[in-house]
């Protein structure tokens, strides 16, 4: 009873708690250059190293496309659009090559669906398995006449071979 | 010496053919001449594969600039250590490399195996010289490291070579390769057991135990490589970060994870006799995701910054691949018979069907990776779109996928092997899950807004408290029955079931990276252009610019600025991030300058020079807790190392069935 109620506070709690963190708000910072590194994390840079880092992640000193594509995005955000409205700009002038991960249309669809689906099919199967692993016992073990005598000799076994493991 | 060193490697190629011949003719005639034959080719192969080895680093090391491969990797004023590390800098050294280590392993299994299973001793020196045969080819005929310079009809030298390239010559990059080598190539040996194991039709589980080992050791080293590698992104690359989900990144990750699941699933095998056709189809896929992690560094299937230079001998790869998939599910549909489970499973609350999760997990996060990293080449096949799969979607599918495993690893080792009563469950769950959300809570009021992150904190010290309720337990027996210090008796009880609490440690490690993983949700970043006397704010820490030096030697030319870092106006300690300009090849390189603490990283990155005033960019960012994600690669190591010490209490696993039972009204008095 006492687990009972602990568990079904310990869940209210966590409930409670998951609900307060999706419900905040991700606080953003006013620097202007900390805005264009954020949205620059949804640009894949297309510099000569053929990085696979984003834009904002490209380690290259000098890095030519995240220098061409930076000043485009402060100008964005001084004009007052939206970080996706930018990335949408961006991506019809550069092409999908510049997308950090499929969209969630059309064929990118399977992508994303992918590895969920895989998940799905895997944790669908352990039920199965262990239902098949189960099935082979038999249904009902049979009574046996126990030799007191023998259990003796088994009880002293056991109490002897716990003691000797701690 | 150029035509020594390629005599060297045709002839290793001929000899492993003719190990694989005598091996298996031996084996199937019966002619213990002929597998004896086999087996010491294995170590002629290896003979070979050293000789060849060693020319090419003397080569290196005096500055043999007619060879193609020395004049490109190596330079007159290389230090040593990058002398040595010019042997795997490029395609045809590390391929030599990569067969050096597997002729070296080679030796080893055939010892191992002829000292303790005779019986399969020929498949699996047929199987490791099937492999090294494969590379010696690769080696031999499309990749030599023995090619000469040539101009018209003559051999030609240049007087100074390339140079191995300066984001890789770092202390850290010298070791990140061999140890990745020694754990991709060191897959095959327990693959070679698994495959030999289903050629002879062995019954029994005694290879299990041989392959258990070694792919302990293997993993081990894997794991020593990634961590390596993601050491070597993080101090050398500057941007910031330690793991960018490079299709290359994700090749080494990729059998690290198929191997955890192997070492996890293995023990149903010990102990069960279960989860026989998993477990071979699990080292199967091990060992094939190293052989496509090596083909996707080398054949341009994919982008990657990390890649070598593009060539034809994906090709040869595809058709290795091919072949030995096939085989090996040919092999394992005709043994079937010979896989069959030796018991049940009792119970869905059992440390067996825990394992069953822990399996499907693994896998689902191998899957996700290798979706995502082929996820472009697929597209582009299908549709004639061009697109990159990055950062964003790998943390998307992954980040759930390894809470849950956290889980796992907290709640696993708790149920019981066979069955796991209600009773048991109650002791073993309540006090983590309360201590664990308590903190949750704590977490919460103290301003914690990221979900992701706060899950993984309570999970976390969820699988922390059961870990220390479990050795806490343990010593307490032993320190009250031995009269021991409780320190002393945590010891002994390790030391009486390593494999055990070794791995409770390596659970632990996982605990202390995802800890260090949670605080990138709370990274913090600057940058601005910067003047001598100027200051920047990121976070609660100002960096003030004090001095700007340049300076210039034989190698390159550097600019170094001194920055005090404050905190509140107290002043921490001094950061110096530099950049470099390399004589050779004139790429600027940014030397990061990082000040560590447990509670967080402070790290500042000499970006450039603005094109418009010349004066120098400055990047800052501080990184909560990321040095739990090193500190928990050596609790890793430690983990591993205790669990491969031989226990003190020697452990059979006798499989039990229950063959009868008897009514509780009819209790027997003893």
């Amino acid at each position: 009873m006492r687990f009972k109620t602990l568990a079904a506070v310990a869940l209210a709690v966590t409930v409670a708690l998951g609900g307060i963190l999706v419900a905040e708000e991700v606080k953003t910072s006013d620097q202007m250059s900390l805005r264009v590194w954020k949205v620059g994390e949804d640009l894949k840079c297309l510099c000569p190293a053929n990085c696979a880092y984003t834009v904002a992640s490209c380690n290259m000193l000098h890095c030519s496309f995240r220098e061409e594509v930076n000043p485009q995005i402060q100008d964005g955000l001084e004009e007052g659009l939206a970080p996706t409205r930018i990335v949408e700009v961006l991506r019809a002038k550069y092409g999908a090559v510049l997308r950090t991960m499929p969209q969630a249309e059309g064929f990118g669809l399977v992508g994303w669906a992918m590895p969920f689906f895989a998940l799905g099919i895997g944790l669908a199967i352990v039920p199965f398995v262990v239902r098949r692993l189960r099935k082979s016992q038999p249904d009902e073990p049979q009574e046996i006449a126990v030799d007191a005598a023998a259990v003796k000799r088994y009880t002293d076994q056991i109490d002897k071979d716990l003691d000797d493991l701690v | 010496m150029e035509n020594l060193g390629y005599l060297a490697i045709f002839l290793a190629f001929l000899v492993s053919l003719y190990a694989i011949v005598a091996a298996v003719a031996g084996k199937l005639t019966r002619n213990a001449f002929l597998e004896v034959s086999g087996e010491r080719a294995v170590l002629g192969a290896w003979l070979l594969t050293t000789t060849a080895a060693g020319l090419l680093l003397y080569a290196i090391l005096t500055d043999d600039f007619r060879l193609s491969y020395v004049a490109s990797y190596s330079t007159i004023a290389q230090p040593l250590l990058y002398k040595f590390a010019a042997w795997w800098g490029g395609q045809e050294g590390s391929l030599l490399f990569w067969s050096w280590i597997l002729a070296t392993y080679g030796v080893a299994a055939s010892y191992t195996a002829r000292k303790r299973h005779p019986e399969m001793r020929s498949y699996v020196n047929a199987v490791m010289m099937t492999v090294l045969a494969f590379f010696m080819g690769i080696v031999c005929f499309a990749a030599n490291p023995f090619k000469v310079l040539m101009a018209g009809p003559q051999i030609t030298s240049v007087a100074d070579g390339q140079g191995l390239n300066e984001l890789l010559q770092h202390p850290v990059m010298a070791i990140h390769p061999p140890m990745l080598y020694l754990g991709y190539v060191g897959f095959s040996v327990p693959f070679a057991f698994a495959i030999a194991s289903l050629i002879s039709k062995q019954p029994g589980d005694r290879w299990i135990n041989t392959t258990r080992m070694w792919t302990m050791v293997t993993w081990l080293f894997q794991s020593c490589g990634v961590m390596l590698g993601m050491l070597w992104a993080y101090e050398v690359l500057g941007w910031g970060g330690y793991w960018a989900w490079d299709p290359v990144e994700n090749a080494s990750l990729l059998p690290w994870i198929t191997g955890t699941a192997f070492l996890h699933s293995v023990m149903m095998q010990e102990k069960k006799g279960m989860m026989k056709v998993w477990n071979i189809v699990l080292i199967s896929a091990t060992f094939f995701l190293c052989i496509f992690g090596t083909m996707l560094t080398r054949s341009g299937l994919v982008s990657s910054v990390h890649a070598f230079a593009q060539s034809n001998i994906g090709d040869y790869f595809v058709w290795f691949l091919t072949l030995a998939v096939a085989g090996t599910i040919y092999l394992i549909l005709s043994r079937l018979d010979y896989l069959k489970s030796e018991s049940q499973l009792d119970s869905v609350l059992s440390r067996e069907s825990s394992f069953l999760f822990n399996n499907v997990l693994l896998l689902a996060s191998c899957f996700a990776v290798l979706w995502g990293t082929l996820f472009p080449v697929i597209t582009e096949a299908l549709t004639g779109e061009k697109i990159t799969v990055g950062k964003p979607f790998f943390d998307t599918v992954n980040v759930p996928i390894a809470l849950f495993l956290l889980l796992l690893t907290g709640v696993g080792p708790l149920f019981a092997w066979r069955k796991t009563s209600l009773a048991s469950l109650k002791k073993n769950f309540l006090w983590p899950s309360v201590l664990s959300l308590a903190l949750g809570a704590v977490l919460l009021a103290f301003g914690m807004r990221h979900l992701y992150a706060w899950m993984c904190f309570v999970l976390c010290a969820f699988v922390t408290i059961t870990i220390v309720i479990e050795f806490y337990r343990g010593s307490k027996v032993i320190q009250s029955k031995m009269q021991l210090s409780f320190a002393g008796a945590a010891v002994e009880l390790t030391h009486r079931n390593t494999r055990r609490y070794g791995g409770y440690l390596v659970h632990m490690a996982i605990v202390l990276m995802f800890i260090g993983f949670a605080g990138s949700a709370f990274n913090e970043r600057g940058q601005r252009e910067m003047q001598v006397g100027d200051t920047l704010q990121v976070g609660d820490y100002q960096f003030h610019m004090r001095d700007l030096a340049e300076d210039t030697n034989v190698r390159f030319t550097s600019a170094v600025a001194k920055f005090d870092v404050l905190r509140d106006g107290e002043l921490l300690g001094e950061l110096t991030p530099e950049q470099r300009l390399y004589h050779t090849s004139q790429q600027p390189t940014g030397i990061p300058s990082v000040r560590r603490r447990l509670t967080e990283d402070v790290y500042i990155v000499f970006a450039g020079y603005s094109r418009e005033t010349r004066n120098p960019i400055i990047q800052v960012y501080v990184n909560p807790l990321l040095s739990w994600i090193w500190i928990g690669g050596w609790v890793l190591i430690l983990g591993t190392l205790v669990a491969l010490i031989p226990s003190k209490v020697k452990r059979i696993n006798p499989r039990t069935r229950i063959v009868g039972s008897v009514p509780k009204e009819k209790k027997v008095a003893v």
